[in-house]
């Protein structure tokens, strides 16, 4: 019995897809990722296998967040999109990354608050998902879902929650 | 000598109960005191001289060795399939299989098929005001569409039916729109009487070379004659007439409107706005006139200890079906492929031979204007192993599939809901929501949340919020690049 890595539903033998929780349980045959965006299936084969070996490259990091109150730094790789936000108890959706540990609550963090994607090499924007207390960059208060360019050592601040993002593992 | 497989529409190593029922059904139609076209009396003729050969034995066999190895001519048709494994796993409890199967039109075809379509409008007191004038502006707009050898006809309906127009050829209709206009909004919904009326005109002037279909545009639940109008639906499909139903606003019942076109391979949609009405009008409209074929019919069987837990059509027009033989497809367009999934409950004791043949039977269809169907025998043997597949299934079928787990999602959610399961249907809703935003669908993902909250707070979901979970997940499924999801994604109230 397949057990779902993210849910622990057991699904029946043959099921692609979790029951309980839609995760993808199988590679499939041109991807081999567990992440259910499909998009990129699409792509012909040759495509991909082109795309596939440099695999090295997802797993470096593309970005560390740098916490200007504690000092932590979170590096960001493997994927190209995470959400910043906090956990709770019945959470919603869980964020990427929960800043519950660097005092989220007390600063005003929503629990599910922003959105860091990278767009290319060197592009990297921000999103503000409709934070109660707003995203804030270089002091402005962002538009929400609208994304903003941003460039290596900007500060950025989830309600009063300030950091600062460091370009690739810099 | 004709092929007189190819006559009956059967293939060469059909039983003697299939070429019996292929006889009768043509005889049925084909019978000089019921035929209609010039050329099929004789062709009658010819049915019964085949049928007095293959339904003996003996001269069966005779014919058999002489006729001539079958020969390969391109089909204008092509079936795919595609399985989620290539074996059967020999274990002690229940497994799942999938199998996508694809239907698409590989001849070249211009034509563009003529109509033969019937409105059914409810003017129930709730269309009252705005509702009613866009529907009609909808309408009048949409006449402008027709072909002048077009044939069509308006119902409008309450707890009674009246045809504002009956069928007639398009260049022959006069006055239609003014009394388009003259409708009045009154009485209740009874979605009977208007999709009875409106059956009756496609009926009159049923052609087989035409698209005959009902469309019904309504906005409220009917009251009490929603078995009436599932057997009316039946009743429509064996006489190859579809039905597809729009949606207007929130307080219809969806689920009752998608088993209702389901019954005849008919889709339903979901309208939230007056530009909604005209765009899912001419998309259906377009489709129409692209049909290669209207009713394709998959008829099979399946042994003890199999079970179709899950049929859904992902194209053209996404839709789940039913899980009985016959399912009725749909329309296949020249353009565009069928292509329908289907889940497999396999039980431990189906699986005691070396292999197990899932399914058997045939998907049929007869292009528009022709009279000889085209069928295609089916049968999905699958060796069992104790071994597991080791290959991966193929990403057309991993694609359709994460984009139908979205749409199960949502059901399931509001299964939980409906049964009072507030903490399971709120946790499915939140999985949802995240593979929503994960798929950058954020306002519909913003939808499924509301509706959580509004679950945990008030302990049910809004029909509306519902209503566009439902269709803008459905849409995910079908659409093949973010503009088209986008475009289907209602706004949030």
């Amino acid at each position: 019995m397949p057990l779902c890595p993210n849910c622990q539903h057991h699904n029946p033998v043959g099921a692609l897809f979790c029951q309980e929780c839609g995760l993808q349980l199988v590679a499939s045959e041109a991807t081999v990722t567990q992440n259910i965006r499909t998009d990129q299936i699409r792509n012909s084969v040759a495509e991909l296998q082109q795309v596939a070996p440099p695999q090295r490259i997802v797993t470096t990091t593309w970005l560390t967040l740098h916490l200007l109150d504690t000092g932590h730094l979170l590096p960001l790789a493997e994927r190209s999109e995470f959400t910043l936000g906090r956990v709770t108890e019945n959470q919603p959706i869980l964020p990427d990354i929960d800043l519950t540990p660097y005092q989220a609550h007390a600063h005003g963090v929503s629990r599910l608050h922003a959105l860091l994607r990278r767009k290319s090499e060197n592009v990297v924007v921000i999103m503000d998902l409709g934070s109660s207390n707003g995203t804030y960059l270089k002091g402005q208060r962002l538009e929400p879902h609208r994304e903003y360019p941003l460039a290596h050592g900007d500060v950025i601040a989830l309600g009063k929650l300030k950091i600062q993002v460091l370009f690739r593992g810099r | 000598m004709p092929d007189y497989y190819e006559l009956l529409g059967v293939p060469r190593d059909a039983t003697p109960e299939e070429i019996r029922k292929a006889y009768i059904a043509l005889v049925r139609r084909l019978h000089p005191d019921r035929n209609r076209y010039p050329g099929e009396t004789e062709l009658f003729l010819d049915v019964q001289q085949a049928y007095e050969v293959l339904s003996d034995p003996k001269r069966r066999a005779e014919y058999d060795a002489q006729l001539p190895p079958p020969v390969q001519a391109p089909s204008p048709v092509n079936l795919s399939t595609y399985f989620s494994r290539n074996t059967l796993l020999k274990i002690s409890e229940t497994q799942l299989l999938y199998v996508l199967l694809e239907l698409g039109v590989t001849a070249e075809s211009q034509s563009r098929a003529l109509l033969n379509v019937a409105l059914a409008i409810d003017r129930s007191t709730s269309m009252q005001g705005e509702k009613l004038e866009t529907v009609k502006k909808a309408i009048t707009d949409w006449m402008d569409a027709l072909n002048a050898e077009d044939l069509y006809s308006i119902v409008a309906f309450s707890d009674r039916a009246e045809v504002i127009q009956p069928s007639t050829l398009y260049r022959h209709a006069q006055r239609t729109r003014s009394r388009i206009y003259a409708m009045q909004a009154s009485g209740g919904t009874e979605i009977y009487q208007g999709l009875r009326a409106a059956y009756e005109e496609v009926l009159r002037s049923y052609a087989p070379e035409r698209l005959n279909h009902v469309i019904l545009l309504t906005d409220g639940h009917t009251y009490g004659d929603e078995q009436a109008c599932l057997e009316l639906a039946e009743e429509a499909a064996e006489k190859g007439i579809l039905i597809s139903a729009l949606g207007l606003g929130s307080d219809w019942n969806d689920s009752f409107l998608d088993r209702l076109a389901s019954r005849t391979g008919g889709s339903a949609h979901f309208a939230a706005s007056a530009e909604d009405i005209v765009r899912l009008l001419n998309h259906l409209f377009q489709q129409f006139r692209q049909t290669y074929a209207e009713d394709t019919l998959f008829e099979f069987q399946i042994p003890e200890g199999v079970e179709i837990s899950y049929v859904f059509r992902l194209h053209p027009e996404t839709l789940p079906l039913a899980t009985q033989s016959p399912l009725r497809l749909g329309p296949l367009l020249s353009q565009e492929p069928l292509v329908w999934l289907m889940e497999f409950r396999i039980a431990p004791q189906a699986l005691r031979k070396e292999h197990l043949d899932v399914l058997q039977g045939k998907v049929s269809l007869t292009p528009l204007g022709s009279h000889a169907p085209l069928s295609f025998p089916l049968r999905l043997r699958f060796p069992v192993s104790s071994e597991p597949d080791p290959s991966p299934p193929p990403a057309i079928l991993v694609k359709a599939l994460s984009r139908l787990t979205l749409y199960r999602l949502q059901e399931q959610a509001q299964q939980q809901a409906q049964s009072g399961n507030y903490a399971r249907a709120t946790r499915t809703l939140h999985y949802l929501a995240s593979h929503l935003i994960g798929q950058g669908e954020r306002s519909l993902a913003r939808t499924v949340l509301l509706e959580a909250e509004r679950l945990q707070r008030e302990g049910k979901l809004s029909e509306e919020g519902k209503k566009i979970v439902k269709y803008g997940t459905r849409a995910l499924v079908t659409s093949n690049d973010r503009e088209k999801g986008r475009e289907k994604d209602a706004p949030v109230s």
